[in-house]
Protein backbone atom coordinates (compact mmCIF):
# COMPACT_ATOMS: atom_id res chain seq x y z
CA UNK A 1 0.00 0.00 0.00
CA UNK A 2 2.61 2.54 1.12
CA UNK A 3 6.37 2.47 0.82
CA UNK A 4 8.50 2.25 3.93
CA UNK A 5 10.11 5.61 3.09
CA UNK A 6 6.69 7.35 2.98
CA UNK A 7 5.95 6.11 6.48
CA UNK A 8 9.33 7.09 7.88
CA UNK A 9 9.09 10.57 6.32
CA UNK A 10 5.59 11.06 7.78
CA UNK A 11 6.81 9.88 11.15
CA UNK A 12 9.87 12.14 10.97
CA UNK A 13 7.67 15.18 10.20
CA UNK A 14 5.54 14.36 13.18
CA UNK A 15 8.62 14.04 15.37
CA UNK A 16 9.86 17.44 14.20
CA UNK A 17 6.53 18.85 15.39
CA UNK A 18 6.90 17.14 18.78
CA UNK A 19 10.47 18.29 19.22
CA UNK A 20 9.41 21.83 18.22
CA UNK A 21 6.77 21.76 20.96
CA UNK A 22 9.27 20.45 23.49
CA UNK A 23 11.79 23.18 22.61
CA UNK A 24 9.11 25.90 22.68
CA UNK A 25 7.78 24.82 26.09
CA UNK A 26 11.25 24.40 27.57
CA UNK A 27 12.35 27.84 26.38
CA UNK A 28 9.16 29.42 27.66
CA UNK A 29 9.61 27.83 31.06
CA UNK A 30 13.22 28.98 31.18
CA UNK A 31 12.12 32.56 30.47
CA UNK A 32 9.56 32.31 33.23
CA UNK A 33 12.25 30.76 35.40
CA UNK A 34 9.77 28.16 36.62
CA UNK A 35 12.36 25.35 36.56
CA UNK A 36 11.53 22.35 38.73
CA UNK A 37 10.76 18.76 37.94
CA UNK A 38 9.92 17.34 34.51
CA UNK A 39 7.16 15.38 36.14
CA UNK A 40 4.71 17.95 37.57
CA UNK A 41 2.77 20.91 36.22
CA UNK A 42 -0.48 22.87 36.29
CA UNK A 43 -2.14 23.96 33.06
CA UNK A 44 -5.03 26.23 31.95
CA UNK A 45 -8.47 24.69 31.40
CA UNK A 46 -8.31 24.25 27.62
CA UNK A 47 -4.98 22.39 27.74
CA UNK A 48 -6.27 20.42 30.71
CA UNK A 49 -9.36 19.26 28.78
CA UNK A 50 -7.41 18.41 25.63
CA UNK A 51 -4.57 16.59 27.37
CA UNK A 52 -7.11 14.59 29.35
CA UNK A 53 -9.07 13.65 26.20
CA UNK A 54 -5.88 12.87 24.27
CA UNK A 55 -4.73 10.64 27.11
CA UNK A 56 -8.02 8.76 26.99
CA UNK A 57 -8.05 8.48 23.20
CA UNK A 58 -4.82 6.52 23.14
CA UNK A 59 -4.57 3.69 20.66
CA UNK A 60 -8.17 2.96 21.52
CA UNK A 61 -9.56 5.33 18.94
CA UNK A 62 -7.72 4.06 15.88
CA UNK A 63 -7.23 0.40 16.82
CA UNK A 64 -8.92 -1.32 19.74
CA UNK A 65 -12.09 0.81 19.52
CA UNK A 66 -13.17 0.14 15.91
CA UNK A 67 -12.35 -3.54 16.40
CA UNK A 68 -14.35 -3.65 19.62
CA UNK A 69 -17.41 -2.09 17.96
CA UNK A 70 -17.05 -4.55 15.11
CA UNK A 71 -17.19 -7.40 17.63
CA UNK A 72 -19.58 -5.87 20.17
CA UNK A 73 -22.06 -3.84 18.12
CA UNK A 74 -24.44 -1.17 19.32
CA UNK A 75 -24.69 -2.68 22.81
CA UNK A 76 -21.02 -1.98 23.18
CA UNK A 77 -21.47 1.64 22.10
CA UNK A 78 -24.31 2.04 24.60
CA UNK A 79 -22.08 0.72 27.35
CA UNK A 80 -19.45 3.30 26.35
CA UNK A 81 -22.04 6.08 26.46
CA UNK A 82 -23.24 4.92 29.88
CA UNK A 83 -19.83 5.35 31.50
CA UNK A 84 -18.76 8.45 29.57
CA UNK A 85 -21.69 10.32 31.13
CA UNK A 86 -20.57 9.33 34.62
CA UNK A 87 -17.27 11.25 34.58
CA UNK A 88 -18.58 14.57 36.01
CA UNK A 89 -20.54 12.62 38.61
CA UNK A 90 -17.60 10.52 39.81
CA UNK A 91 -15.14 13.41 39.50
CA UNK A 92 -17.33 15.62 41.70
CA UNK A 93 -17.29 13.13 44.55
CA UNK A 94 -13.65 12.12 44.14
CA UNK A 95 -11.19 14.06 41.99
CA UNK A 96 -12.36 17.57 42.84
CA UNK A 97 -11.76 16.74 46.50
CA UNK A 98 -8.36 15.31 45.58
CA UNK A 99 -7.59 18.58 43.75
CA UNK A 100 -8.58 20.63 46.82
CA UNK A 101 -6.42 18.53 49.13
CA UNK A 102 -3.45 18.86 46.77
CA UNK A 103 -3.90 22.63 46.76
CA UNK A 104 -4.00 22.69 50.54
CA UNK A 105 -0.67 20.84 50.50
CA UNK A 106 0.73 23.60 48.19
CA UNK A 107 0.41 21.45 45.05
CA UNK A 108 3.22 19.15 46.15
CA UNK A 109 1.59 15.86 45.08
CA UNK A 110 3.43 14.17 42.24
CA UNK A 111 2.03 10.65 42.17
CA UNK A 112 -1.41 9.24 43.06
CA UNK A 113 0.14 7.56 46.12
CA UNK A 114 1.03 10.99 47.58
CA UNK A 115 -2.66 11.63 48.14
CA UNK A 116 -3.23 8.26 49.83
CA UNK A 117 -0.17 8.79 52.03
CA UNK A 118 -1.47 12.06 53.46
CA UNK A 119 -4.73 10.35 54.44
CA UNK A 120 -3.40 7.07 55.82
CA UNK A 121 0.18 8.02 56.78
CA UNK A 122 1.54 4.64 55.76
CA UNK A 123 4.84 4.21 53.95
CA UNK A 124 3.96 0.59 53.22
CA UNK A 125 0.73 1.66 51.52
CA UNK A 126 2.62 4.18 49.41
CA UNK A 127 5.03 1.49 48.23
CA UNK A 128 2.26 -1.01 47.41
CA UNK A 129 0.28 1.61 45.50
CA UNK A 130 3.41 2.63 43.62
CA UNK A 131 3.97 -0.97 42.56
CA UNK A 132 0.32 -1.46 41.46
CA UNK A 133 0.34 1.74 39.44
CA UNK A 134 3.63 0.70 37.84
CA UNK A 135 2.18 -2.71 36.95
CA UNK A 136 -0.62 -0.85 35.15
CA UNK A 137 1.83 1.37 33.30
CA UNK A 138 3.96 -1.18 31.48
CA UNK A 139 1.18 -2.97 29.54
CA UNK A 140 -0.36 0.35 28.65
CA UNK A 141 2.83 1.91 27.28
CA UNK A 142 3.56 -1.34 25.46
CA UNK A 143 0.06 -1.36 23.94
CA UNK A 144 0.88 1.92 22.23
CA UNK A 145 4.18 0.73 20.81
CA UNK A 146 2.51 -2.52 19.66
CA UNK A 147 -0.35 -0.67 17.94
CA UNK A 148 1.83 1.82 16.08
CA UNK A 149 4.28 -0.86 14.99
CA UNK A 150 1.51 -3.19 13.77
CA UNK A 151 0.06 -0.29 11.80
CA UNK A 152 3.42 0.52 10.20
CA UNK A 153 3.92 -3.09 9.21
CA UNK A 154 0.33 -3.52 7.90
CA UNK A 155 0.13 -0.42 5.75
CA UNK A 156 3.52 -1.04 4.14
CA UNK A 157 2.61 -4.69 3.44
CA UNK A 158 5.47 -5.79 5.67
CA UNK A 159 8.13 -3.50 4.13
CA UNK A 160 8.65 -2.13 7.65
CA UNK A 161 9.15 -5.06 9.97
CA UNK A 162 7.17 -5.09 13.19
CA UNK A 163 10.28 -5.36 15.38
CA UNK A 164 12.11 -2.52 13.63
CA UNK A 165 9.07 -0.31 14.17
CA UNK A 166 8.87 -1.28 17.85
CA UNK A 167 12.48 -0.25 18.40
CA UNK A 168 12.26 3.06 16.51
CA UNK A 169 8.89 4.11 17.99
CA UNK A 170 9.89 3.07 21.51
CA UNK A 171 13.17 4.97 21.39
CA UNK A 172 11.65 8.14 19.92
CA UNK A 173 8.85 8.14 22.49
CA UNK A 174 11.36 7.75 25.31
CA UNK A 175 13.61 10.51 23.97
CA UNK A 176 10.71 12.96 23.66
CA UNK A 177 9.61 12.47 27.26
CA UNK A 178 13.22 12.59 28.50
CA UNK A 179 13.73 16.06 27.09
CA UNK A 180 10.25 17.52 26.95
CA UNK A 181 8.64 16.59 30.23
CA UNK A 182 5.02 16.67 31.17
CA UNK A 183 4.13 20.19 30.04
CA UNK A 184 5.43 19.55 26.53
CA UNK A 185 3.31 16.41 26.34
CA UNK A 186 0.23 18.36 27.47
CA UNK A 187 0.81 21.16 24.98
CA UNK A 188 1.37 18.73 22.09
CA UNK A 189 -1.83 16.91 23.12
CA UNK A 190 -3.84 20.08 22.70
CA UNK A 191 -2.83 20.59 19.08
CA UNK A 192 -2.88 17.00 17.97
CA UNK A 193 -6.01 16.12 19.93
CA UNK A 194 -8.03 18.59 17.88
CA UNK A 195 -6.42 17.59 14.58
CA UNK A 196 -6.96 13.89 15.09
CA UNK A 197 -10.52 14.14 16.32
CA UNK A 198 -11.22 15.78 12.94
CA UNK A 199 -9.14 13.17 11.11
CA UNK A 200 -11.07 10.33 12.72
CA UNK A 201 -14.33 11.70 11.34
CA UNK A 202 -12.75 12.36 7.92
CA UNK A 203 -11.72 8.69 7.76
CA UNK A 204 -15.19 7.61 8.90
CA UNK A 205 -16.94 9.74 6.26
CA UNK A 206 -14.72 8.61 3.36
CA UNK A 207 -15.03 4.95 4.37
CA UNK A 208 -18.78 5.44 4.43
CA UNK A 209 -18.86 7.12 1.02
CA UNK A 210 -16.50 4.74 -0.78
CA UNK A 211 -17.33 1.55 1.13
CA UNK A 212 -21.11 1.66 1.19
CA UNK A 213 -21.53 3.74 -1.98
CA UNK A 214 -24.71 5.52 -1.03
CA UNK A 215 -26.31 2.75 1.02
CA UNK A 216 -27.40 3.75 4.51
CA UNK A 217 -25.04 2.35 7.14
CA UNK A 218 -27.53 1.65 9.90
CA UNK A 219 -30.32 0.44 7.59
CA UNK A 220 -27.86 -1.96 5.92
CA UNK A 221 -26.85 -3.33 9.31
CA UNK A 222 -30.49 -3.61 10.38
CA UNK A 223 -31.33 -5.88 7.44
CA UNK A 224 -28.05 -7.72 6.91
CA UNK A 225 -26.48 -7.83 10.38
CA UNK A 226 -29.28 -7.39 12.96
CA UNK A 227 -26.97 -8.92 15.57
CA UNK A 228 -25.21 -5.53 15.57
CA UNK A 229 -28.24 -4.09 17.37
CA UNK A 230 -28.77 -6.84 19.93
CA UNK A 231 -26.95 -8.25 22.94
CA UNK A 232 -24.58 -10.08 23.02
CA UNK A 233 -23.35 -8.45 19.80
CA UNK A 234 -22.02 -9.71 16.44
CA UNK A 235 -19.22 -11.80 17.98
CA UNK A 236 -21.22 -12.55 21.16
CA UNK A 237 -18.84 -10.20 22.87
CA UNK A 238 -21.24 -8.25 25.09
CA UNK A 239 -23.10 -10.64 27.43
CA UNK A 240 -24.83 -9.07 30.46
CA UNK A 241 -21.70 -9.47 32.58
CA UNK A 242 -19.61 -7.47 30.09
CA UNK A 243 -22.39 -4.91 29.60
CA UNK A 244 -21.97 -4.10 33.29
CA UNK A 245 -18.34 -5.03 33.91
CA UNK A 246 -16.83 -3.18 30.99
CA UNK A 247 -18.36 0.31 31.42
CA UNK A 248 -18.08 0.08 35.17
CA UNK A 249 -14.38 -0.66 34.82
CA UNK A 250 -13.97 2.18 32.38
CA UNK A 251 -15.89 4.65 34.56
CA UNK A 252 -13.53 3.98 37.44
CA UNK A 253 -10.34 2.51 36.03
CA UNK A 254 -10.07 4.29 32.68
CA UNK A 255 -11.32 7.78 33.51
CA UNK A 256 -10.19 8.14 37.14
CA UNK A 257 -7.72 5.59 38.46
CA UNK A 258 -5.13 4.99 35.74
CA UNK A 259 -2.19 6.96 37.09
CA UNK A 260 -1.81 9.31 34.11
CA UNK A 261 -5.48 10.35 34.22
CA UNK A 262 -5.49 10.44 38.03
CA UNK A 263 -2.88 13.21 38.05
CA UNK A 264 -4.57 15.03 35.17
CA UNK A 265 -8.04 15.02 36.69
CA UNK A 266 -6.81 15.47 40.25
CA UNK A 267 -3.64 17.58 40.19
CA UNK A 268 -3.17 19.40 36.88
CA UNK A 269 -6.01 21.96 36.81
CA UNK A 270 -4.68 25.43 37.64
CA UNK A 271 -7.92 26.30 39.44
CA UNK A 272 -11.25 24.79 40.38
CA UNK A 273 -12.96 26.50 37.46
CA UNK A 274 -10.70 24.49 35.16
CA UNK A 275 -11.67 21.35 37.06
CA UNK A 276 -15.36 22.14 36.51
CA UNK A 277 -14.85 22.82 32.82
CA UNK A 278 -13.05 19.50 32.55
CA UNK A 279 -16.08 17.79 34.10
CA UNK A 280 -18.57 19.55 31.84
CA UNK A 281 -16.73 19.19 28.54
CA UNK A 282 -15.13 15.76 28.78
CA UNK A 283 -18.29 13.64 28.25
CA UNK A 284 -19.38 15.65 25.18
CA UNK A 285 -15.95 15.46 23.53
CA UNK A 286 -15.53 11.83 24.42
CA UNK A 287 -18.97 10.98 22.99
CA UNK A 288 -18.02 12.74 19.74
CA UNK A 289 -14.77 10.80 19.38
CA UNK A 290 -16.13 7.42 20.49
CA UNK A 291 -19.12 7.70 18.16
CA UNK A 292 -16.76 8.28 15.21
CA UNK A 293 -14.94 5.13 16.26
CA UNK A 294 -18.23 3.22 16.44
CA UNK A 295 -19.19 4.36 12.92
CA UNK A 296 -15.92 2.95 11.56
CA UNK A 297 -16.47 -0.40 13.32
CA UNK A 298 -20.05 -0.48 12.01
CA UNK A 299 -18.91 0.23 8.43
CA UNK A 300 -16.48 -2.67 8.72
CA UNK A 301 -19.25 -5.01 9.84
CA UNK A 302 -21.60 -3.82 7.09
CA UNK A 303 -18.93 -4.71 4.50
CA UNK A 304 -17.43 -7.93 5.85
CA UNK A 305 -18.39 -10.32 8.62
CA UNK A 306 -15.52 -12.73 9.06
CA UNK A 307 -12.54 -10.66 10.21
CA UNK A 308 -10.46 -12.29 12.93
CA UNK A 309 -10.11 -10.51 16.28
CA UNK A 310 -6.66 -9.09 15.56
CA UNK A 311 -7.60 -8.11 11.98
CA UNK A 312 -10.62 -6.23 13.31
CA UNK A 313 -8.22 -3.96 15.23
CA UNK A 314 -6.68 -2.91 11.91
CA UNK A 315 -10.03 -2.21 10.34
CA UNK A 316 -9.21 1.37 9.31
CA UNK A 317 -6.27 0.49 7.01
CA UNK A 318 -8.20 -2.59 5.90
CA UNK A 319 -11.15 -0.45 4.77
CA UNK A 320 -8.89 2.07 3.03
CA UNK A 321 -6.95 -0.68 1.26
CA UNK A 322 -10.03 -2.56 0.04
CA UNK A 323 -12.49 0.23 -0.72
CA UNK A 324 -10.66 3.52 -1.32
CA UNK A 325 -7.14 3.02 -2.65
CA UNK A 326 -8.32 1.26 -5.85
CA UNK A 327 -10.82 4.01 -6.68
CA UNK A 328 -8.88 7.05 -5.50
CA UNK A 329 -5.21 6.21 -4.82
CA UNK A 330 -4.23 9.74 -3.79
CA UNK A 331 -6.97 9.99 -1.19
CA UNK A 332 -6.28 6.44 -0.03
CA UNK A 333 -2.59 7.17 0.57
CA UNK A 334 -3.44 10.44 2.32
CA UNK A 335 -5.85 8.63 4.65
CA UNK A 336 -3.33 5.87 5.37
CA UNK A 337 -0.62 8.38 6.26
CA UNK A 338 -3.17 10.32 8.32
CA UNK A 339 -4.19 7.10 10.06
CA UNK A 340 -0.59 6.20 10.82
CA UNK A 341 0.41 9.64 12.07
CA UNK A 342 -2.89 10.02 13.96
CA UNK A 343 -2.53 6.63 15.60
CA UNK A 344 1.08 7.44 16.46
CA UNK A 345 0.13 10.84 17.85
CA UNK A 346 -2.73 9.81 20.11
CA UNK A 347 -0.83 6.71 21.14
CA UNK A 348 2.35 8.58 21.91
CA UNK A 349 0.52 11.25 23.87
CA UNK A 350 -0.89 8.54 26.11
CA UNK A 351 2.37 6.69 26.49
CA UNK A 352 4.17 9.98 27.13
CA UNK A 353 1.70 10.70 29.89
CA UNK A 354 2.11 7.19 31.26
CA UNK A 355 5.87 7.27 30.99
CA UNK A 356 6.00 10.54 32.85
CA UNK A 357 3.85 9.37 35.72
CA UNK A 358 5.53 5.96 35.85
CA UNK A 359 8.87 7.75 36.18
CA UNK A 360 7.47 9.90 38.95
CA UNK A 361 6.28 6.76 40.75
CA UNK A 362 9.72 5.17 40.56
CA UNK A 363 11.50 8.37 41.48
CA UNK A 364 9.19 9.47 44.30
CA UNK A 365 7.26 6.48 45.67
CA UNK A 366 9.90 3.79 45.24
CA UNK A 367 13.35 5.38 45.35
CA UNK A 368 12.79 8.50 47.45
CA UNK A 369 10.18 7.33 49.94
CA UNK A 370 10.73 3.57 50.08
CA UNK A 371 14.50 3.30 49.72
CA UNK A 372 15.23 6.85 50.94
CA UNK A 373 17.52 7.62 47.99
CA UNK A 374 18.49 11.26 48.20
CA UNK A 375 19.07 13.13 44.96
CA UNK A 376 20.70 16.53 44.72
CA UNK A 377 18.11 19.05 43.49
CA UNK A 378 20.41 20.13 40.66
CA UNK A 379 20.67 16.55 39.46
CA UNK A 380 16.98 15.70 39.84
CA UNK A 381 16.13 16.43 36.18
CA UNK A 382 18.93 14.14 35.00
CA UNK A 383 17.75 11.53 37.47
CA UNK A 384 14.17 11.78 36.11
CA UNK A 385 15.50 11.39 32.56
CA UNK A 386 17.42 8.24 33.44
CA UNK A 387 14.29 6.70 34.96
CA UNK A 388 12.19 7.65 31.91
CA UNK A 389 14.80 6.02 29.67
CA UNK A 390 14.87 2.79 31.69
CA UNK A 391 11.05 2.53 31.78
CA UNK A 392 10.73 3.36 28.08
CA UNK A 393 13.19 0.65 27.10
CA UNK A 394 11.43 -1.80 29.45
CA UNK A 395 8.09 -1.18 27.72
CA UNK A 396 9.79 -1.50 24.35
CA UNK A 397 11.08 -4.96 25.31
CA UNK A 398 7.59 -6.00 26.45
CA UNK A 399 6.18 -4.85 23.09
CA UNK A 400 8.49 -7.15 21.15
CA UNK A 401 6.34 -10.17 22.06
CA UNK A 402 2.78 -8.91 22.68
CA UNK A 403 -0.55 -10.78 23.18
CA UNK A 404 -2.99 -11.09 20.26
CA UNK A 405 -5.20 -8.17 21.21
CA UNK A 406 -4.14 -4.63 22.12
CA UNK A 407 -7.50 -4.51 23.88
CA UNK A 408 -6.27 -7.14 26.36
CA UNK A 409 -3.25 -5.05 27.37
CA UNK A 410 -5.33 -1.91 27.85
CA UNK A 411 -8.13 -3.58 29.80
CA UNK A 412 -5.71 -5.36 32.14
CA UNK A 413 -4.12 -2.03 33.04
CA UNK A 414 -7.58 -0.60 33.78
CA UNK A 415 -8.67 -3.63 35.80
CA UNK A 416 -5.61 -3.75 38.05
CA UNK A 417 -6.08 -0.19 39.37
CA UNK A 418 -9.83 -0.49 40.01
CA UNK A 419 -9.50 -1.96 43.53
CA UNK A 420 -7.67 1.20 44.62
CA UNK A 421 -10.79 3.32 44.08
CA UNK A 422 -12.66 2.20 47.25
CA UNK A 423 -9.58 3.10 49.29
CA UNK A 424 -9.70 6.61 47.86
CA UNK A 425 -13.42 7.01 48.57
CA UNK A 426 -13.32 5.56 52.08
CA UNK A 427 -10.29 7.73 52.74
CA UNK A 428 -12.25 10.83 51.76
CA UNK A 429 -15.60 10.10 53.36
CA UNK A 430 -15.03 7.73 56.30
CA UNK A 431 -12.84 8.85 59.18
CA UNK A 432 -12.79 5.32 60.64
CA UNK A 433 -11.04 3.86 57.59
CA UNK A 434 -7.65 2.58 58.76
CA UNK A 435 -4.28 2.13 57.12
CA UNK A 436 -4.36 -1.60 57.94
CA UNK A 437 -7.55 -1.89 55.85
CA UNK A 438 -6.06 0.20 53.06
CA UNK A 439 -2.92 -1.96 52.94
CA UNK A 440 -4.87 -5.22 52.85
CA UNK A 441 -7.34 -3.91 50.27
CA UNK A 442 -4.55 -2.61 48.03
CA UNK A 443 -2.88 -6.05 48.07
CA UNK A 444 -5.91 -8.36 47.92
CA UNK A 445 -7.89 -6.36 45.33
CA UNK A 446 -5.24 -6.47 42.59
CA UNK A 447 -4.48 -10.14 43.39
CA UNK A 448 -8.18 -10.97 42.82
CA UNK A 449 -8.02 -9.13 39.49
CA UNK A 450 -4.99 -11.17 38.45
CA UNK A 451 -6.75 -14.40 39.51
CA UNK A 452 -9.74 -13.44 37.33
CA UNK A 453 -7.34 -13.11 34.40
CA UNK A 454 -5.80 -16.58 34.74
CA UNK A 455 -6.16 -18.43 31.43
CA UNK A 456 -8.77 -20.89 32.70
CA UNK A 457 -10.81 -18.05 34.26
CA UNK A 458 -10.60 -15.45 31.53
CA UNK A 459 -13.92 -16.06 29.82
CA UNK A 460 -15.69 -17.60 32.80
CA UNK A 461 -19.14 -15.91 32.70
CA UNK A 462 -19.35 -15.51 36.48
CA UNK A 463 -15.81 -14.64 37.57
CA UNK A 464 -13.72 -14.23 34.44
CA UNK A 465 -11.61 -11.13 33.83
CA UNK A 466 -12.68 -11.17 30.18
CA UNK A 467 -16.18 -10.12 31.20
CA UNK A 468 -15.81 -8.42 34.55
CA UNK A 469 -12.37 -6.86 34.23
CA UNK A 470 -11.58 -5.32 37.65
CA UNK A 471 -15.06 -5.58 39.18
CA UNK A 472 -14.40 -8.50 41.55
CA UNK A 473 -11.16 -6.93 42.72
CA UNK A 474 -13.08 -3.77 43.55
CA UNK A 475 -15.72 -5.76 45.47
CA UNK A 476 -13.07 -7.53 47.55
CA UNK A 477 -11.26 -4.26 48.17
CA UNK A 478 -14.51 -2.58 49.31
CA UNK A 479 -15.38 -5.41 51.70
CA UNK A 480 -11.88 -5.41 53.17
CA UNK A 481 -11.93 -1.64 53.67
CA UNK A 482 -15.14 -1.93 55.71
CA UNK A 483 -14.46 -5.10 57.68
CA UNK A 484 -10.80 -4.50 58.49
CA UNK A 485 -11.43 -0.85 59.40
CA UNK A 486 -14.08 -2.00 61.88
CA UNK A 487 -11.78 -4.50 63.57
CA UNK A 488 -8.57 -2.43 63.56
CA UNK A 489 -7.66 0.95 64.98
CA UNK A 490 -5.47 3.78 63.83
CA UNK A 491 -4.56 6.83 65.83
CA UNK A 492 -7.08 9.53 64.72
CA UNK A 493 -4.22 12.04 64.85
CA UNK A 494 -2.81 10.44 61.69
CA UNK A 495 -5.70 11.78 59.61
CA UNK A 496 -6.52 14.95 61.59
CA UNK A 497 -4.42 17.19 59.37
CA UNK A 498 -5.90 15.63 56.20
CA UNK A 499 -9.50 16.28 57.23
CA UNK A 500 -8.67 19.73 58.57
CA UNK A 501 -7.13 20.60 55.20
CA UNK A 502 -10.11 19.13 53.35
CA UNK A 503 -12.49 21.33 55.33
CA UNK A 504 -10.32 24.43 55.07
CA UNK A 505 -9.89 23.79 51.34
CA UNK A 506 -13.66 23.47 50.86
CA UNK A 507 -14.05 26.83 52.59
CA UNK A 508 -11.19 28.34 50.62
CA UNK A 509 -12.62 27.47 47.20
CA UNK A 510 -16.39 27.13 47.73
CA UNK A 511 -19.02 29.42 49.14
CA UNK A 512 -20.91 26.89 51.27
CA UNK A 513 -23.58 29.23 52.72
CA UNK A 514 -26.38 27.67 50.64
CA UNK A 515 -25.46 24.04 51.29
CA UNK A 516 -28.16 22.01 53.05
CA UNK A 517 -27.01 18.88 54.83
CA UNK B 1 -16.75 14.57 55.08
CA UNK B 2 -20.47 15.20 54.78
CA UNK B 3 -22.41 15.36 51.54
CA UNK B 4 -25.38 17.66 50.98
CA UNK B 5 -29.01 16.70 50.44
CA UNK B 6 -28.78 17.55 46.74
CA UNK B 7 -25.66 15.44 46.38
CA UNK B 8 -27.42 12.51 48.08
CA UNK B 9 -30.40 12.78 45.72
CA UNK B 10 -28.07 13.03 42.73
CA UNK B 11 -26.14 9.98 43.89
CA UNK B 12 -29.30 7.90 44.35
CA UNK B 13 -30.91 8.91 41.03
CA UNK B 14 -27.80 8.21 38.97
CA UNK B 15 -27.19 4.86 40.66
CA UNK B 16 -30.81 3.80 40.09
CA UNK B 17 -30.67 4.77 36.42
CA UNK B 18 -27.36 2.97 36.01
CA UNK B 19 -28.95 -0.14 37.55
CA UNK B 20 -31.93 0.17 35.20
CA UNK B 21 -29.58 0.28 32.24
CA UNK B 22 -27.90 -2.83 33.63
CA UNK B 23 -31.09 -4.67 34.63
CA UNK B 24 -30.05 -8.35 34.51
CA UNK B 25 -31.68 -10.38 31.75
CA UNK B 26 -33.26 -7.38 30.03
CA UNK B 27 -33.44 -6.90 27.12
CA UNK B 28 -33.26 -10.56 26.12
CA UNK B 29 -30.40 -11.66 23.88
CA UNK B 30 -30.89 -11.38 20.09
CA UNK B 31 -33.69 -8.78 20.39
CA UNK B 32 -32.63 -5.73 18.34
CA UNK B 33 -35.74 -3.57 18.88
CA UNK B 34 -35.78 -4.10 22.63
CA UNK B 35 -32.04 -3.41 22.85
CA UNK B 36 -32.29 -0.15 20.93
CA UNK B 37 -35.32 1.12 22.89
CA UNK B 38 -33.99 0.08 26.30
CA UNK B 39 -30.47 1.31 25.55
CA UNK B 40 -31.41 4.74 24.30
CA UNK B 41 -34.00 5.43 27.01
CA UNK B 42 -31.79 4.42 29.91
CA UNK B 43 -28.55 5.93 28.57
CA UNK B 44 -30.19 9.26 27.69
CA UNK B 45 -31.76 9.28 31.16
CA UNK B 46 -28.31 8.79 32.71
CA UNK B 47 -26.90 11.73 30.71
CA UNK B 48 -29.81 13.97 31.69
CA UNK B 49 -29.58 12.99 35.36
CA UNK B 50 -25.83 13.59 35.46
CA UNK B 51 -25.97 17.03 33.85
CA UNK B 52 -29.08 18.25 35.72
CA UNK B 53 -27.56 17.10 38.99
CA UNK B 54 -24.24 18.67 38.09
CA UNK B 55 -25.94 22.03 37.51
CA UNK B 56 -27.76 21.85 40.83
CA UNK B 57 -24.69 20.83 42.79
CA UNK B 58 -22.52 23.51 41.19
CA UNK B 59 -25.19 26.06 42.03
CA UNK B 60 -25.23 24.84 45.60
CA UNK B 61 -21.44 25.10 45.80
CA UNK B 62 -20.62 28.37 43.99
CA UNK B 63 -16.91 29.04 43.61
CA UNK B 64 -15.48 31.91 45.59
CA UNK B 65 -14.56 34.81 43.35
CA UNK B 66 -11.01 34.96 44.58
CA UNK B 67 -7.74 34.98 42.72
CA UNK B 68 -7.18 31.27 43.19
CA UNK B 69 -10.42 30.39 41.38
CA UNK B 70 -9.78 32.64 38.38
Amino acid sequence: MLSASAIWIAFACYMVFLIGVAVYVTQKEKKQASGGSLLTTTVPWFILVMTYIASLMSTWVFFAGPGAYYRGGLGYWLSEMSYIALFPFIAHFSMNKVWIINREYQGTFVTPADFYYERFKSGALRTILGIVFLIASFPYISSVIVAISQAASFITDGAISYKAAVIVVGLIMTTFVCFGGVKSAATADTVQGLVFICLLWVIAIFCLVYGLQGKGLFSTLWTESPEFYAYPGPSEWVPYSARFGYPFSCAIGWTIMLPHVFVRSGYFGDNLKAQRRLSRLTPALQALVWTGTMVIGAIGLALVKDLTNSDSELIIPWLVRNYIIGVNPGLGKFLLIGFFVGASAVGLSTSNAFLTIASAIVSSDILKHTFHVKVDEKKSVLFDRIIVAVLGVGSLLLALDPPELIFTLIMFAIAIVMPLFPILMFGLYWKKATKQAAILASIAGPIVVILCYLPNMKWNPIWGGGNWYGFWGLVVSTILMIVVSLVTKQDPKDSEEFYAKLESGMDRFYDRKKVKY
Amino acid sequence: MKISKNERIWLIVVVILYLLYNFPGFPAYHQPVATVVHGFITVIAIWIAVYVGLGKVYKEYPLKEEEENK
